[in-house]
């Protein structure tokens, strides 16, 4: 009886409050911002599946593009990207209708299943609950990570794909049927989520399995998942044109995309302090040669680290250097930061709890000692309120949610659903996509590429932040509307009690700001076609 | 000796404990100092002059890209006169100045935009500061005091980080000039 009791305190009480903590920063006024421009990009794909079955580009009114039309072909398929969390959005549009918390609502449940399979994978395997309990503490309190769960892309379906590749890695997959399938299908679903995530994963698992569990692996075993993983991908090659897309690689950017994918890992993920004591750690232990590996738990740390650090590597010659690349190896992250909490703990009892107080609550470690190295990345447009800046993340998170920041897309969804007759033009140089998804206008513009149209639209929404395509040159929606308002009497001002973000509610930390600041940068102004006055 | 050795491993590991807490606590002082609550209480300004410092910063960015630019276009000037490696008989006059114009083109026009999107960014950057220095109290004294010197200091050293982008953004114009031009010519 006492010792069920116990069990109860110690392995689920945490794990229950962790998880009931995770909830509610996941769902809480999940629609407190509309979509921005890639959230809109996958909810109008969405709609459109519910109307024809599969995603195209095309509705009959508006077009969905933000590669000047490159992502489908003549009959509008989609084939830029997989359809796995497409599919997830016209699910949850279909039960819950075409609003922002339906479309966002499986992103954020997969969120919290992420905690639980955290703390899961570490009480499964090693036992321990403390370890266990403070993994999933530190991914539910990860503010970055909470931005992204609660967007309607992939980023928490491919962190809760990983997770469960990692479950089945560590279930006797060697002898098992059951793991094996599992490890396959999650593959499988990696690659269907987004295949950068599959390709950066599957390199670094495989070095790492090798350089770590070399004995353990059985060959033919081996064999039967490439088989099986190529057979589910293979389709999936040919329908997302990888072979195309292999063409934007580029070399010259390794170095360029190493630096800022290193700096988004130190900066966000992992700090540099214990980034630098585990290199310390285990070159002091390989030198001595102290078999420091015949810990379990120490050999799983020193394997996620390669996983986490491979798949750096193998992102940088990818055309985009980007955060949401990264966000997958959160739980990594946080469990390896846990078991840094427990040793210090056991080595220093008060530093250990001033190490779990500064991961949990502050963003201290990650940004001072990289201020202090004069190493830290912060663009030139920044706030003091955002995550570049040593703050209080939750507190600054929760600010956000319980005030109305005043979003971009809100502001210009607002606007034309007050003022725009449905079917009118509008031509936006970019937030096309949302208006898209939640005005009735025929919208054009944005980084659709070359556009026509037989009469001037009714409305034009220049952006403060110029757009220039991938070959640098000015995209063809902000040359049209340059074009328009040149005409004098054309078109008249209207100036929104806005300010013109760049993005609105983008999760990466380098553009993210929950609280808006006090002196904006440049008012949003919307032009309206001048007409005629009417002959009496 | 062994008890010797003893003492050694106790102390290093105290000293060890000493060093990890100290960092620790150096981390979270440092971090409550950073907090812009503190700082709005007890380093007024410490926030401009950290922007101001970025600026400048970003304008020594700007400063060595502008240089690569300069480089691009006397490549692409360089190319434009050699023209066409081997013409063919039936070459139109606006041809294409040998293989390596497309590379020098792309670069050119990639540096421009990011010159241009940097000085965009701290033009507005540095109106908003301006904006919200002038709405300060203590920028309107009353009648017959100076005004707050650390605040005439701010708005000096905005005012010459904007001398320095309004430089820029005129050899931007000529280079993007020259950039038209030749594209003009040879495309």
């Amino acid at each position: 009886m006492i010792e069920s009791s116990r069990r109860f305190y110690l392995t689920w009480l945490p794990l229950v409050m962790i998880l009931a903590l995770g909830a509610f920063l996941l769902l809480y006024h999940l629609d407190h911002r509309p979509f921005w421009q890639d959230e809109a990009e996958t909810a109008c794909l969405a709609k459109n599946v519910l109307k024809y079955g599969v995603p195209r580009a095309y509705d009959g009114v508006n077009v969905i593009s933000q590669e000047q039309g490159h992502e489908f072909g003549h009959n509008y398929l989609w084939r830029w990207s997989p359809w796995l969390q497409i599919y997830v959005a016209a699910a949850a549009f279909k039960i819950g209708g075409l609003t922002t918390y339906a479309g966002r609502f499986p992103f954020a449940i997969l969120g919290i299943a992420c905690i639980f399979l955290v703390y899961q994978f570490v009480y499964h395997n090693f036992g321990d609950p403390v370890w266990a309990s403070l993994a999933a503490l530190l991914l539910a309190t990860s503010v970055v990570f909470l931005l992204f769960a609660r967007q309607c892309r992939y980023y928490s379906l491919g962190t809760f794909i990983t997770l469960i590749n990692l479950y089945a890695f560590r279930e006797d997959w060697q002898h098992k049927t059951g793991p094996l399938i599992l490890l396959c299908a999650s593959l499988g679903l990696l690659f269907y989520t987004n295949y950068l995530l599959f390709f950066s994963y599957v390199g670094p698992l495989v070095l790492a399995a090798l350089l770590l569990y070399y004995r353990e692996i059985r060959w033919s075993r081996v064999l039967v998942l490439a088989a099986g993983t190529g057979l589910l991908i293979l389709p999936g090659l040919f329908l997302f044109r990888v072979e195309q897309q292999t063409a934007m690689i580029s070399l010259s950017a390794i170095f360029g995309h190493l630096q800022e994918y290193t700096g988004d890992f130190l900066q966000f993920m992992f700090p540099l302090p214990l980034g630098l004591y585990m290199l310390w750690h285990w070159g002091r232990n390989f030198w001595k040669g102290s078999g420091f590996l015949a810990d379990p738990a120490e050999r799983f740390i020193l394997f996620i680290s390669v996983i986490a650090l491979g798949n750096i590597f193998i992102l940088t010659p990818a055309p985009q250097g980007e955060m949401r690349y990264l966000v997958h190896l959160y739980p990594l992250c946080t469990i390896v930061l846990a078991w840094l909490i427990c040793r210090a703990w056991s080595y220093h009892k008060f530093s250990g709890a001033l190490l779990g107080v500064l991961l949990v609550g502050t963003n201290w470690l990650y940004v001072l000692p990289m201020e202090w190295l004069g190493i830290i990345n912060r663009p030139v447009h920044n706030d003091r309120y955002m995550l570049i800046y040593p703050n209080i993340p939750l507190k600054l998170y929760l600010t956000e949610l319980s005030s109305s920041y005043p979003d971009v897309n809100e502001g210009l969804i607002k606007f034309f659903q007050a003022h725009a007759r449905p079917g009118q033009t509008i031509l936006a140089a970019y937030g096309d996509l949302p208006l898209e998804f939640y005005t009735s206008c025929k919208v054009i513009g944005g980084l659709q590429g070359p556009m026509s149209f037989k009469r001037s639209p009714d409305w034009l929404v220049p952006r403060w932040y110029v757009r220039w395509n991938r070959q640098y040159n000015l995209n063809d929606s902000e040359k049209a509307i340059r074009r328009l308002l040149a005409q004098p009497g054309a078109y008249r001002p209207v100036t929104l009690p806005y300010e013109d973000e760049i993005f609105g509610n983008r999760p990466d930390p380098y553009f993210h700001r929950f609280i808006p600041p006090v002196e904006p940068l440049s008012p949003l102004t919307v032009y309206e076609k001048i007409r005629p006055a009417k002959q009496p | 000796m062994k008890k010797f050795a003893l003492l050694n491993s106790l102390n290093r590991r105290r000293c060890g404990k000493v060093l990890l807490a100290g960092s620790l606590l150096l981390v979270a002082v440092g971090g409550v100092l950073e907090l812009p609550s503190v700082q709005a209480v007890f380093f007024p300004g410490s926030y401009q002059a950290s922007e101001l410092k970025l600026a400048r910063h970003e304008c020594g960015m700007i400063a060595t890209r502008l240089i690569a630019l300069r480089a691009d276009v006397a490549k692409l000037q360089k190319l434009a006169a050699a023209g066409p490696s081997s013409p063919p008989p039936d070459l139109p006059v606006r041809a294409h100045p040998g293989p390596g114009w497309p590379a020098a083109f792309y670069k050119a026009r990639k540096d421009r935009v990011y010159v241009l999107q940097k000085l965009n960014y701290i033009n507005a950057k540095l109106k908003s500061m301006q904006g919200a220095l002038a709405r300060h109290p203590a920028s309107a004294p009353a009648a017959g005091a100076d005004q707050d010197p650390h605040l005439a200091r701010t708005l000096g050293q905005i005012q010459q980080v904007q001398a320095r982008c309004r430089k820029f953004a005129k050899e931007l114009a000529e280079l993007s000039e020259k950039i038209t031009a030749l594209a003009g010519n040879c495309e």
